[in-house]
């Protein structure tokens, strides 16, 4: 009998062995993923026309008749758009020179100065529905301003639209009747939240910019002094990395700063109309 | 007197020897062999996010249980993989407002959940089946115990994804995903 128990018992040890080794396997699926790019689809007029008739007074309605723009975003994502163009067409018989309304005292200007001068610009209503984040235009600009650098106006929800409207400013003193042909370029671009940087990256570090107001931990080869490159929106955009002021794109070396253990840089810049500091906590791989 | 003693005691004697038992021993050896577990799962996958469309294409994936006895599966890796060129952060289902993401965080944010195509196919065991997608967040967490499969029967997982739409560029990023298969329990 003591020797049947001792077989049982070598019988239930060996038992145990053989579930252990077919107790579990481990099965790997490697998921590709491609995304395609997305293609931007605004419908904007391409002509449009306005009148001006100086034989109605000033503020009166009539004197001036202002094309509305409808912008349809089609475009599956919100888009951002700017104008970039708006003059007079090249070749277009009567070349104006474009101000701001206030430049002119536009009910004393004589013939010359009224087939010289006006005054154009581009509004909008508020609280439109197609605005992603906004209530009013971004920027309301004449064609003097966005002669001088491009302007954002709004930004799209997609499958919406906005309307923009034509205002204008003129003397009435016209000799005889003109026609002048303007162009107004306007630029769609993919929303992107405001953000006066709009990359940053750290040489060895596989950091992905988000410019929002958190605390990230990322990875670094060196955490005591970064090399790092900064893309800015235009050259006047102002911010600091560790209290440092910055201003444009640059790519520049800093040590770092600690607390306690802990090695942190901070960003300091302007985000979606205020200035905020992120901090970037730092670490270094581990080593196995 | 002391012959009649000496009588018995050999009477005892040759009792004891008529009712003593013979030992009759069997040796009886169970060899029973350990039960292989052999599941089929694709090793590799591909899904496509079209943000015009927009249009998500996502595999099916096919667990097939070759064994002989029940399975169960769980999922215990849904990530990037190390390294690939586009890291992702991967969230839950409603955290964002995909809709109206800047280009930014449509590169940045993704969903993506993993579940039963059909909670009821016939290869599950029953009450078994996890039934909601488990999104990949919830698997970087905590490991996930999928649900156990009859042998000799294969169900079909799918996929599921939020995105943003504001893709400046055509990119790729490889997603790793690991499953372990025990014997039921």
């Amino acid at each position: 009998m003591k020797r049947i128990m001792s077989l049982m018992l070598v019988v239930t040890m060996v038992f145990a062995l053989m579930v252990t080794s077919a107790y579990a396997e481990t099965a790997e699926v490697e998921l590709t993923g491609e995304i395609l790019t997305t293609v931007i689809d605004v419908d904007i007029p391409t002509t449009a026309s306005f009148t001006i008739n100086p034989n109605i007074p000033e503020g009166t309605e009539g004197r001036y008749v202002m094309p509305i723009l409808e912008v349809f975003n089609a475009t599956t994502a919100p888009i951002t758009l700017s104008i970039v163009g708006f003059d007079n067409k090249a070749g277009s018989a009567n070349q104006f020179t474009e101000v701001a309304r206030e430049d002119r005292n536009w009910a004393e200007l004589g013939a010359n100065e009224s087939m010289s001068y006006i005054y154009l610009g581009i509004t909008g209503e508020s609280d439109q529905w197609g605005f992603l984040n906004h209530v009013d235009l971004l920027s309301t600009p004449s064609a003097a301003e966005v002669q001088l650098a491009e302007r954002e106006l709004c930004h799209i929800k997609s499958d919406t639209s906005v309307s923009l409207r034509l205002e204008c400013q003129s003397g009435s003193a016209f000799p005889s009747a003109i026609t002048s042909i303007y162009e107004l370029v306007f630029i769609a671009s993919l929303y992107e939240k405001d953000s006066g940087i709009t990359d940053f990256s750290i040489e060895g570090s596989s950091y992905i910019w988000n410019p929002e107001p958190v605390t990230e931990e990322i990875i670094v080869i060196d955490e005591m002094t970064l090399d790092f490159t900064v893309v800015a929106k235009d050259e006047n955009t102002f911010y600091q990395v560790n209290g440092y002021d910055f201003t444009g794109s640059i790519s520049s070396r800093l040590d770092t700063m600690n607390s306690g253990d802990q090695r942190y840089m901070t960003l300091y810049y302007m985000y979606e109309g205020e200035y905020i500091t992120k901090t970037l906590l730092l670490s270094q791989p581990e080593l196995y | 007197m002391k012959k009649i003693i000496s009588l018995l005691v050999v009477t005892v004697l040759l009792f004891s020897n008529s009712v003593f038992a013979q030992e009759n021993t069997t040796e009886v050896t169970g060899s029973i062999q350990a039960s292989i577990i052999d599941v089929d799962i694709p090793t590799f996958a591909s899904f496509m996010i079209d943000p015009n469309g927009p249009t998500f294409i996502a595999p099916e994936l096919y667990i097939t249980n070759d064994s002989t006895m029940p399975v169960s599966v769980s999922l215990v890796a849904f990530d990037n993989k190390v390294d690939t060129p586009n890291q992702f952060i991967e969230t839950n289902r409603y955290d964002k407002d995909w809709y109206n993401l800047g280009a930014n965080e449509s590169r940045r944010f993704i969903y993506l959940g993993i579940g039963a195509e059909d909670i009821y196919q016939e290869g599950y065991v029953e009450g078994s089946v996890w039934e909601d997608m488990v999104p990949a967040v919830f698997v970087q967490q905590y490991d996930v115990d999928f649900a156990s499969i009859r042998p000799g029967y294969t169900v079909t997982l799918e996929m599921e994804c939020n995105y943003g739409h504001a893709i400046a560029g055509a990119f790729s990023t490889t997603y790793e995903l690991i499953f372990i298969v025990s014997v039921m329990d």
